[in-house]
Formats: C-alpha cells, structure tokens, sequence
C-alpha cells in the first residue's frame, strides 16, 4: 500500500511539477554589437622649464675667474626640455647667434644634455651651437615625459669680449619621423 | 375536489418550463515565456586624433573620450534581467591592453555602481545593470567610451574593438 503511495506521488510529480519548472526555467537573451574606432596620428609634445637664464660676471670678481677660464658656466639643467612622443623622434636645437656690442660668434654659445637617454651628436657633453639645426637627442619609438636636463656655457675671451649685454635666443624644435 | 386540484398542479409546471438557461465554460491559457530585447543606436563610433593639436592634447591629458550617449542602449523585458558588456580586445598596430577601452553607462536606474564611471572593459562580461522581479520598457542606458593613451605605447594607426552588450533576463 505505501508503495503505491508513493508511485503515485512520483507520478504527481513528473506529470505536474515538471512542465511548470521548465517554463519557468527558460530565459531569453538578446545581443548588440558595437564598434569603437580610434585613429592615432603622429603625436608629440615639448615642454620647456627654466628657459630664461642670465649671468652677469661682475668686475674684480667673477668676471676675472671666467676670463681666466676661457668661458662662464651657467647653472645647472636650465632650460630642462620635457619630451613626448609616440613614434621615433628628434629634438634639435639652433641658436640665432648674438646680438650685444659686436658680432661674437654664435658658436661661443655651448650646450650639454645631461639627459639620461637618447642623448645624440656628441651632445652629452658640451657643443658649439651654430645658426642651423643640430639634433641633440633622437630615439625610434615613443617617449612619455622624459627629460633633458640642459647647460650652457659661454666661451669668453679678453681680446674679444668687450663690456656689454649679449643675448641669443635658442630654439628647440622636437619633431616625429619615420612612418 | 380532487380534479381541481390536479389542473391547478399541471399549469404551474407548464409555467416553469417556458424558461431555460445553460452554462458552457470556455477556459483561455496563455504561456509567457521570459523576453528579452536589447536595442542599440549609435553604435558605431569614431574619433582620429590628428595633428590640429587634438592628438598631443589626448595624449597629454591620458585619454581620449568619445561622444556622450553613444551608443545608447534600449532595454526592455518582461522580467528580471542582467546587461553585461565584453570587449573583443582592439585590432592595431600593436596589441593594445583590452583595458585600455572604458565604459560608462549614464542610465539613471538600475545601472551598477562600477559603471556610474569609467571602468576598464575585459574579454570577460561584466555586469553593467541588473534589476530583479519587475520588468522594464525601453529603459534607456545612455553609454559613452574613453580610450587611454600613451605616448610611450600608442604608436600611429588605427585602433579598432567591437564590444558585446548582452541583455538576459533571471530565471525565475
């Protein structure tokens, strides 16, 4: 008698329940696609700190000592240049030579890059620069932020450098190559 | 005595039967599954980052972000249900990290709290809403894509990802 019983609860179950958890077991699903497309051009960006430096070398003092020296040293990692880019690079620099009370040459104006990489042309210790451009750092893949720390030192000489202001404007282009 | 009686009886069942009524029943059943429909506009974007400045400004900012509200998404289902998006990773130059592509859902309800914002897409779904019992009607989920850069990696050329917005509703 209690098999029976229970054969027939077994059948309640598979005949009634069963159907009702399928139905409400199925769900449903939907899909939508979509595309996002980025074009990435040739990119890069220069920044400059400190680009403004001056020294005036003072008479019994520190005129005599960079005099004697044969040039004047200007402080440390000023102008420091700030290089980005996302493919290969250049940076070159150029001067405009001096204005003051007579031509000195432009290439009395020296820099170094203290740069810890990339440095390029002989630039990591001090160079004469010229009126046309002369590349100082160069790498062939992209760069985020990395600094080149600059100096400049001014070459002087007692038969030449007579008592007046000399100034020259220097000008850093950083530019991208290649494919 | 006994006669009248007898017509009396007769006549009143005559009355009886001259009205008559039935009953059929008639039963209606309707199944309704769990439905579910995802709808898309705008689902394509597109953004060149050129040399009018738009590049260096991306990139110096770390990111580029597209137009608000594209795509948008419609979801409607008569249920419970989950929206989860996947990212197939891009196509480039390079192999591009899959997290680099990041997703906002604007929606005003049910969207999950991690896509209030910005968050890094993934080869995997991730939810991006889900909402119990009650069904929903053209509950709009306006999306928006942000894409990293940088400049050590983004080489020049064309990044493309195709992302999946799945829509499934809860089994009851």
């Amino acid at each position: 008698m209690k098999k029976r019983q229970l054969i027939l609860i077994l059948c309640f179950t598979v005949v009634f329940l069963a159907p009702c958890v399928c139905i409400y077991a199925v769900h449903d699903s939907d899909k939508a696609v979509s595309t996002v497309t980025l074009i990435i051009k040739p990119a890069c960006h220069l920044t400059i700190a400190d680009e403004a430096v001056s020294e005036t070398l003072i008479k019994d003092s520190s005129a005599e000592g960079a005099f004697d020296a044969g040039y004047v040293e200007f402080e440390l990692n000023k102008p420091t240049l700030q290089v980005s880019s996302n493919q290969s690079w250049k940076l070159s620099v150029k001067s405009s030579g001096f204005s003051g009370p007579y031509s000195k040459e432009s290439t009395d104006l020296m820099l170094k890059n203290d740069g810890a990489a990339h440095v390029s042309n002989g630039f990591s210790d001090y160079k004469a620069l010229s009126t046309s451009e002369q590349e100082i750092a160069s790498y062939d893949k992209g760069v985020k932020h990395e600094d080149h720390p600059c100096q400049y030192k001014i070459l002087l000489d007692y038969e030449n450098d007579i008592p007046g202001e000399y100034t020259a404007t220097v000008t850093y282009t950083l530019s991208t190559s290649g494919a | 005595m006994l006669c009248a009686s007898t017509n009396l009886l007769m006549v009143r069942t005559v009355a009886d039967a001259a009205s008559d009524s039935e009953n059929q029943a008639s039963q209606v059943a309707l199944t309704i599954p769990a439905g579910a429909y995802l709808n898309i506009i705008d689902d394509s974007v597109f953004k060149s980052l050129g040399e009018d400045g738009s590049a260096e400004q991306a990139f110096d900012a770390g990111y580029v972000e597209f137009d608000a509200g594209k795509p948008t998404l419609f979801v409607s289902s008569n249920t419970g249900l989950m929206l989860f998006v996947k990212s197939s990773g891009f196509t480039g130059p390079y192999p591009k990290a899959t997290a680099d592509l990041m997703l906002k859902d604007a929606g005003s309800q049910h969207v999950n709290g991690m896509f209030r914002q910005y968050r890094s897409l993934s080869a995997q779904e991730q939810r991006i809403t889900r909402h119990y019992s009650e069904g929903v009607k053209n509950e709009e989920h306006p999306c928006q894509y942000k894409i990293l850069l940088d400049y050590a990696k983004d080489i020049p050329g064309t990044y493309e990802a195709t992302v999946i917005f799945t829509l499934s509703t809860l089994a009851i």
